[in-house]
């Protein structure tokens, strides 16, 4: 399972980035490998207002629905409509093309992960 | 799937297996004075007597010819051919309970696939369900599927007042909790389209007018982010009338009793949603879907599951867990033998039927209400409450229903392919008799 090491984590499977006041998110490789064939990705609205936990969309395989949820308080500021037709990609690219959600944000969870934090709690998990 | 009662023996077993002696002390937690000891039923009647109570109870009921039945109002009376009977109690269909499991299921799974591909056909939409408990409720979840749709932001209805007063009830009853805003409108002028999510529109209306203005209202819509629904209840008017999907509807939402099921006390009625491919994760109910088995071959199974409660949980578009299959079933089987021309030459000849009465009935000096054309249902106004009761009870007396009481002065009066010309000819010469 890859845990790239410049990246945080969330308790949820969720991956983010910070660049100053900007955060990018996506679901990691053991979030959907556990999902299996992802079909579908449905997004929040460009401009919503957003809560730490608030839950902003869906990723749907040929099994289960997952909600994910917003590390930061901020607003939705682009989401990637790259891959609404081909979001089998969040399977083979869940780090680079299939990001989920980027955010202008204020605040961020105060409960991300680091990489090596966050390979604990798969292992403890499991 | 057998229905096995408990034997007396069962019972002793699985009572000993939790330690216990008997039933008494099973339900000892519920408190003596909620207890019921002695209830004042019967003991119980013979099959054959229990059949000579139900009889003399049925005797009661005043039965009209189909074709001597004018009454409409949502529910319509036309020929089943009696194939769709023999079909439909075969006990593969007839019995069979939530025959869902493609292992087992596929000749249901199939009928239920055909129902969606002719729904689809018919409403001129992308996308249907495997039908509903009825139109009423259907029309209340498509608003349900609007709303998810426009990510539950806004909750006003623009809402027509020829709209059939129980379906208005009915989508009140389910959509109140979700804070909806019914809007009455009595003409498009009317509308105001700020802050809305949709507006309904019943074609033919509540008094069977046909509105030709509704290219315009979806053009409308569509400029205002508003989501537009179609209501069919006589579903036998898409034989005439332009598709919801060809008019610009985003929704459609059909009453199929009419399609292939007898009209009786209650029931059986179905609805169903159809929709443009964008709703699709939106729309409740059951949907099936066409695949390949592990050998290649075509074959059925439920699909897009994940909308569904068993694995969405309290997010699932809809609490709808099943879908009205046998009456789905019967409306397959109908509109198979029918085919589109039959159901064409159906509709025009009810149509024609309809046309033929009110003409009569405005010779007669009546005045006949609606708005452009109507399908197979028109109002007719008599000069008094006294004129409008005489000839209902005449038209009862020769075993005539004559439609429904609105209003003080009115009758809504339905007319089918059932009702024939000289039974027509007779309700017009009692009403002439009567005036």
């Amino acid at each position: 399972m890859k845990v790239p090491k410049n990246l945080f984590y969330t308790k949820d499977h969720e991956w983010v980035i910070i660049d100053g006041n900007l955060a990018t998110m996506g679901i990691t490789d053991h979030a959907q490998s556990q999902l299996g064939d992802i079909v579908f990705v449905e997004f929040p609205e460009e401009g919503t207002e957003v809560g730490v936990g608030d839950s902003i969309g869906v990723v749907e395989s040929t099994k289960a629905v997952s909600d994910y949820y917003s590390p930061v308080v901020g607003t939705v500021k682009e989401v990637n409509n790259d891959i609404t037709d081909e979001p089998d990609k969040i399977n083979s690219d869940p780090y680079g093309a299939a990001w989920l959600v980027k955010f202008k944000f204020t605040e961020k969870s105060d409960e991300l992960m680091s990489p090596e934090e966050y390979e604990n709690y798969l292992k403890e998990e499991n | 799937m057998p229905y096995t009662p408990h034997t007396s023996e069962d019972i002793k077993l699985m009572l000993k297996s939790i330690g216990i002696n008997d039933l008494e002390e099973l339900f000892k937690s519920i408190p003596k004075e909620f207890k019921i000891n002695n209830l004042n039923i019967a003991s119980g009647l013979s099959e054959h007597a229990a059949s000579n109570v139900v009889k003399k109870l049925s005797s009661k009921n005043k039965v009209y010819d189909s074709s001597k039945m004018f009454l409409g109002a949502g529910a319509y009376s036309h020929y089943i051919p009696s194939a769709v009977n023999h079909i439909t109690l075969r006990s593969e269909f007839y019995t069979a309970y939530t025959p869902y499991q493609p292992e087992v299921s596929q000749g249901t799974l199939q009928a239920i696939f055909e129902f969606q591909t002719m729904m689809c056909r018919l409403t001129g939409m992308d996308i249907s369900n495997a039908s509903m408990y009825d139109g009423a409720t259907a029309l209340a979840e498509s608003v349900l599927v609007a709303y998810k749709y426009k990510r539950e932001k806004k909750k006003k209805i623009l809402v027509p007042s020829n709209l059939h007063p129980e379906y208005l009830s009915v989508m009140k009853n389910y959509l109140n909790p979700f804070g909806m805003e019914f809007v009455v409108f009595n003409s498009y002028d009317d509308c105001n389209y700020d802050d809305v999510l949709t507006i309904i529109i019943q074609n033919p209306d509540f008094y069977g007018n046909i509105d030709s203005k509704l290219e315009s209202v979806t053009k409308k819509a569509r400029e205002r982010d508003v989501v537009s629904i179609y209501l069919a209840i006589e579903a036998t008017s898409l034989g005439l009338l332009k598709s919801p999907g060809e008019l610009g509807f985003d929704i459609s939402v059909l009453e199929i009793q009419t399609l292939g099921n007898p009209i009786a006390f209650g029931g059986p009625h179905a609805g169903v949603i159809t929709a443009k491919k964008e709703f699709m994760r939106n729309l409740p109910g059951r949907i099936v879907g066409e695949t390949k088995d592990a050998n290649g071959e075509r074959a059925f199974v439920l699909t897009l599951a994940t909308r569904e409660q068993h694995i969405r949980r309290e997010k699932a578009t809809s609490n709808i867990c099943s879908n009205q299959a046998l009456v789905a079933l019967r409306t397959v089987i109908y509109l198979t033998l029918m085919g589109e021309n039959g159901l064409k030459e159906l509709a025009k000849t009810s149509y024609n039927h309809a046309h033929y009465l009110k003409e009569k009935l405005n010779e007669l000096g009546l005045s006949i209400i609606y708005n452009e054309d109507f399908y197979n249902e028109f109002l007719v106004k008599f000069n008094s409450k006294e004129k409008r009761d005489k000839v209902c009870t005449k038209l009862k007396e020769s075993n005539i229903l004559s439609g429904l009481k609105i209003d003080e002065d009115k009758i809504l009066v339905a007319v089918t392919e059932l009702n024939t010309k000289d039974v027509m000819d007779k309700y017009v010469e009692i009403v002439k008799g009567a005036l």
